[in-house]
């Protein structure tokens, strides 16, 4: 820094290359330092001759003492001061220009141009850019002018998604920060009446109870929605107790899943020879730079990228150049099934679904109607008690619809 | 004159003062053999690519090398830059 302000002091007051040459040139230099005249790059080209640097305004004095020392003083070159002024004299409608460009750019730096969202997962970027818009934040804004707290409680009010968030503006763009409301959790509740009933059918081969009254035992074949452990539990008293039936009930179930495909379905297929088409946007104003936007493109893959000008994180500008790659498709008809993708996503499928072991499986493909299909059985020992809360209508009930 | 000058010198040494307090005293800081930076001068006699000559109230000081170059130059300091090798003062 310290070295720029020194050359932009030099380039302002404007620097002289001199050659010197005399039967003693070192009388010159020790005149000029007796006088504070600074001088510095003094090279010696051979014993009667040196070159130095001196200011453009010293330089009379210079001559001065030179003849008086006897030497010969040429100016080999100049740099900033008044050959600078001359410069700019003749170049006066350039200069002009840079000035003129310089205020464009900073009084479009103090409109938001791009805006940038960060930290939101559930809420889409359309969802909080509309919300924006309608706090008073959009592109073409005049930031100076935006409260970040009335932006903040504005949008909180339209989004209660949010839980906080901020804006910071920083060379045109826009950063919005923002941290979504941690939904509240479940409560679990000790206290209540549950039921335990069977989520699918099968053989009970084993029954571990923590609480509540068992209904069935183990061996018993049961179906879907039966109930297996009952949260009414008989008590000393006359009235029965309720309570959260708990626990596991294993058992070995088998399982049927489908997946179905069309056998013929029509393909797209590019064809290789995509064009690119460019539009500009100023602010909101789009500006395309081609003609027959009209022209139906449905046989067509369009993907559209857009870009700011600028500089990341100092300016951007009001313009946004967009290009359209526009590649032609071809469409066919021929078979879309991917078996080994249907498979995978069954197999998954029974994973997720599947609270105990996989004991073996098996595929098989068929087809039915110009369908594809491929059937996925399984064997399974699995836990299949799920709790239900029990109603009073619910009471004496053996069996719920599942 | 020259007595005064001696007599401030006499004055220093008792007082146990640093020699570079004593008015017109010249002062030297060569760092690494490659720069020299000359306070108090009093002009320069010799100035060459192999020696830069330099004058002082008590003597004179040579530097002796190759390439020298005197870098910058105003009433009371000198920057010297360079190969310097030897320093001789007289």
């Amino acid at each position: 820094m310290g070295l720029n302000m020194e050359r932009i002091s030099d380039a302002l007051r404007g620097t002289v290359r001199i050659e010197i040459s005399g039967s003693f040139p070192e009388s010159l230099l020790n005149t000029a330092a007796l006088s504070g005249i600074e001088v510095w790059n003094i090279e010696c080209l051979d014993a009667w001759t040196v070159c130095l640097d001196c200011y453009e305004n010293r330089l009379p004095e210079l001559e001065s003492a030179a003849m008086d020392c006897g030497c010969d003083l040429k100016v080999l070159s100049r740099r900033g001061g008044r050959g600078s002024l001359r410069f700019a004299r003749r170049r006066l409608g350039l200069l002009i220009g840079l000035g003129l460009a310089a205020l464009l750019l900073f009084a479009s730096s103090l409109f938001i141009w791009r805006i940038d969202i960060r930290g939101s997962s559930r809420l889409s970027r359309g969802e909080i850019l509309r919300a924006l818009e309608d706090s008073g934040v959009s592109v073409g804004s005049f930031w100076p002018a935006l409260s970040v707290e009335q932006v903040r409680s504005e949008m909180m009010q339209r989004l209660p998604d949010v839980g906080w968030m901020t804006v910071n503006v920083s060379g045109s763009r826009a950063v919005v920060l923002i941290q979504e409301r941690i939904s509240r959790p479940e409560i679990y509740r000790e206290s209540g009446s549950v039921d335990l009933v069977a989520a699918k059918g099968g053989l009970i081969r084993r029954m571990n109870i923590l609480a509540g009254a068992p209904k069935v035992s183990a061996g018993q074949v049961v179906i879907p929605g039966e109930l297996l452990v009952s949260g009414q539990r008989a008590s000393l008293t006359d009235s029965g107790e309720s309570v959260r039936a708990r626990g596991t009930v294993m058992a070995e179930t088998w399982v049927e899943l489908n997946a179905v495909c069309p056998l013929e379905e029509e393909l797209k297929t590019p064809t290789g020879f995509s064009h690119s088409r460019f539009a500009l946007i100023f602010g909101k104003r789009r500006v395309n730079l081609y003609f027959s936007s009209g022209k139906a493109i449905d046989a067509c893959d369009k993907i559209i990228s857009e870009y700011t000008l600028g500089m990341e994180g100092l300016f951007s500008l009001p313009i946004r150049v967009v290009r359209e790659r526009i590649v032609p498709c071809r469409y066919t008809v021929g078979d879309g099934c991917d078996r080994e993708a249907m498979a995978r996503r069954l197999y998954t499928g029974l994973e997720q679904d599947t609270e105990g072991q996989i004991l073996q499986y098996s595929l098989t493909e068929g087809s039915d109607g110009g369908l594809y299909v491929l059937t996925l059985r399984a064997h399974c020992n699995e836990n299949i008690a799920a709790p239900v809360e029990r109603t009073q209508q619910d009471a004496g009930k053996e069996y719920y619809d599942r | 004159m020259k007595k005064n000058k001696e007599l401030t010198w006499a004055l220093a040494e008792k007082l146990d003062l640093p020699g570079d307090l004593v008015p017109g005293a010249g002062r030297v800081t060569v760092s690494g053999g490659r720069q020299a930076v000359i306070e108090g001068h009093r002009g320069i006699l010799d100035y060459s690519e192999e020696r830069v000559t330099v004058s002082f109230v008590r003597g004179r000081l040579s530097l002796l090398g190759s390439g020298l170059r005197l870098k910058a130059m105003n009433g009371d300091e000198l920057l010297v830059e360079g190969e310097i090798q030897t320093a001789e003062w007289g």
